[in-house]
């Protein structure tokens, strides 16, 4: 059990910035479920067991901000720690994502290395 | 001249009693058929263009993400890549087009120093220098200067003070725009003189657009945006002046009592009116109310009773009141009033009472609308 990779569910629509976690975070050990809309988020959410969440806020068929909610109120995964990575620089975004639950907020364009510190913060290292 | 007219009216009348329809169906019939065939081809030309640009980039994208991995992700690379290795026909146009896109969105993608060796990348593929070639010599070609200076911006490469000079100059509106932007992404707070001081010409959607540039700089400094307000420049410059005044919370209040009293246009008036509200001037609530006056147009009206909603502490509550017991005042008005009323609680609590106890049915449904929670309040 003790060997098990830790598992991040990275949500996000971008296939560039998608494929780029994937490439980083695999290559730093850890196990990873895509996701490229809300809907396939939420069921994975609800099936699976994930120890982070990734999630950008403007997402197809439902936001981060519903995403993040949804997990708080899951049954399942509602204590996962969630980073929120989004193009939006605003100050009310920032803080409505907090107030709905998020543990962090990465703003775009994401800096690699940055990524993976906040990563091993949340869960430490693979 | 009479029988002129005859005689034309009876050579039209003959041609379509002869031979005249069945060549007009024919004509008409023929320009039908032609306009299917252009508009046939315009669309497959679209498809095939766009069929084109797919396939040059599930080609190229994957080639160009695994380069960017290998050298810039897993070696570190900074400078010099081995750009050979891609084999990239860069003289395409094509190919070009792609290739830029894919790094555009890389670069948007992914920062911190990668972003910087991502930049690197852009500038060796040689679409830098295409840039500069393209900014000194396409003349008045908006949009491949515009392309270029946003690659160049995106790119945060130095360009000579003579060619910015010639943009800035410029007489089309969207170069001198571009000019604005890429002296703003690149230079930041040291282009703000510069830039804000030559914005003649400009539209709304212009405005929009160097707000935009403006806000999503890293600048959070102490720049008095409101020394560029003027009554005689246009509403889209005053108007971006005061957004950028909100956005920072600069509040200027003799500069917007200039634009307010001067009237010279109605717009720049109701937007000065709504900046001091939103930068909760409550220096200026005494002002507004004296300022308010029935002869005032119902939109002024309005922007000024939404204003003191939000600056006001108390003293405008007479005022508001004496509004909205009026009958005669229209239904949006008294709307905005019972609203502003409410939000320069506690100060307006009394008179609250006061109306809740002496509205007629008409008026408890206006007031039951106002305070109902989902109509969204000012």
């Amino acid at each position: 059990m003790g060997n098990e990779k830790k598992r991040i569910l990275v949500i996000e629509d971008n296939e560039i910035l998608l494929s780029t976690m994937q490439f980083v975070l695999v290559r730093e050990g850890y196990d990873l479920l895509l996701a490229k809309s809300g809907k396939e988020a939420l069921s994975l959410v609800s099936d699976e067991t994930i120890d982070l969440v990734i999630t950008d806020l403007g997402l197809p068929f439902a936001n981060g901000y519903e995403i993040i909610d949804r997990i708080r109120k899951s049954k399942t995964n509602n204590q996962v720690p969630v980073i929120i990575i989004s193009g939006y620089r605003d100050d009310n975004s920032i803080v409505e994502g907090f107030e709905v639950g998020a543990n962090d907020y990465i703003k775009k364009p994401i800096s690699p290395s940055e990524l993976i510190s906040r990563v091993r913060l949340r869960i430490g290292h693979a | 001249m009479l029988s002129q007219m005859e005689k034309t009216i009876n050579s039209i009348r003959s041609f379509f009693e002869g031979e005249g329809w069945p060549i007009l169906v024919s004509i008409a019939l023929v320009l039908s058929f032609l306009l299917w065939i252009f508009c046939l081809i315009g669309i497959a030309l679209f498809y095939y263009r766009d069929f084109r640009y797919r396939s040059h980039q599930a080609k190229i994208y994957p080639l160009l993400r695994d380069f960017i991995y290998e050298y810039i992700l897993i070696e570190n690379m900074v400078s010099h890549f081995p750009i050979d290795r891609l084999e990239l026909d860069l003289d395409k146009g094509i190919v070009q087009k792609v290739v830029r896109n894919i790094l555009h969105e890389f670069i948007f993608t992914i920062g911190g120093e990668k972003g910087k060796s991502m930049r690197n990348l852009f500038n060796e593929l040689g679409f830098d220098k295409e840039a500069q070639y393209e900014i000194r010599h396409t003349g008045n070609h908006v949009v491949a200067t515009v392309r270029s200076l946003s690659d160049l911006a995106l790119m945060k490469v130095d360009v000579q003070e003579e060619v910015i000079a010639q943009l800035l100059n410029n007489s089309s509106t969207e170069i001198r725009v571009s000019a604005f932007k890429y002296l703003l992404q690149v230079r930041g707070e040291q282009a703000f003189d510069l830039v804000l001081s030559r914005l003649h010409g400009i539209n709304a959607l212009n405005a929009l657009d160097m707000y935009q540039a403006i806000v999503s700089t890293d600048y959070v400094g102490t720049y008095e945006f409101s020394q560029w307000l003027d009554i005689t420049k246009s509403f889209s410059i005053n108007c971006l002046m005061m957004d950028l005044m909100v956005y920072y919370q600069q509040l200027d209040e003799e500069k917007l009592w200039q634009l307010i009293t001067s009237n010279e246009n109605s717009k720049t008036l109701l937007k000065a009116i709504n900046t001091l509200g939103k930068l909760l001037a409550r220096d200026s609530e005494v002002r507004l109310t004296e300022f308010y006056s029935t002869e005032q147009p119902l939109n002024v009206k309005i922007e000024i009773v939404k204003a003191l909603g939000r600056l006001g502490q108390g003293k405008s509550i007479d005022l508001l009141e004496k509004i909205f017991k009026d009958e005669s005042s229209v239904l949006a008005l008294r709307k905005h009033v019972y609203r502003s009323l409410v939000a320069q609680k506690p100060y307006s609590i009394a008179c609250l009472r006061k109306i809740e106890n002496e509205v007629d049915s008409d008026e408890y449904k206006l007031i039951r609308y106002v305070s109902h929670p989902m109509v969204h309040y000012i």
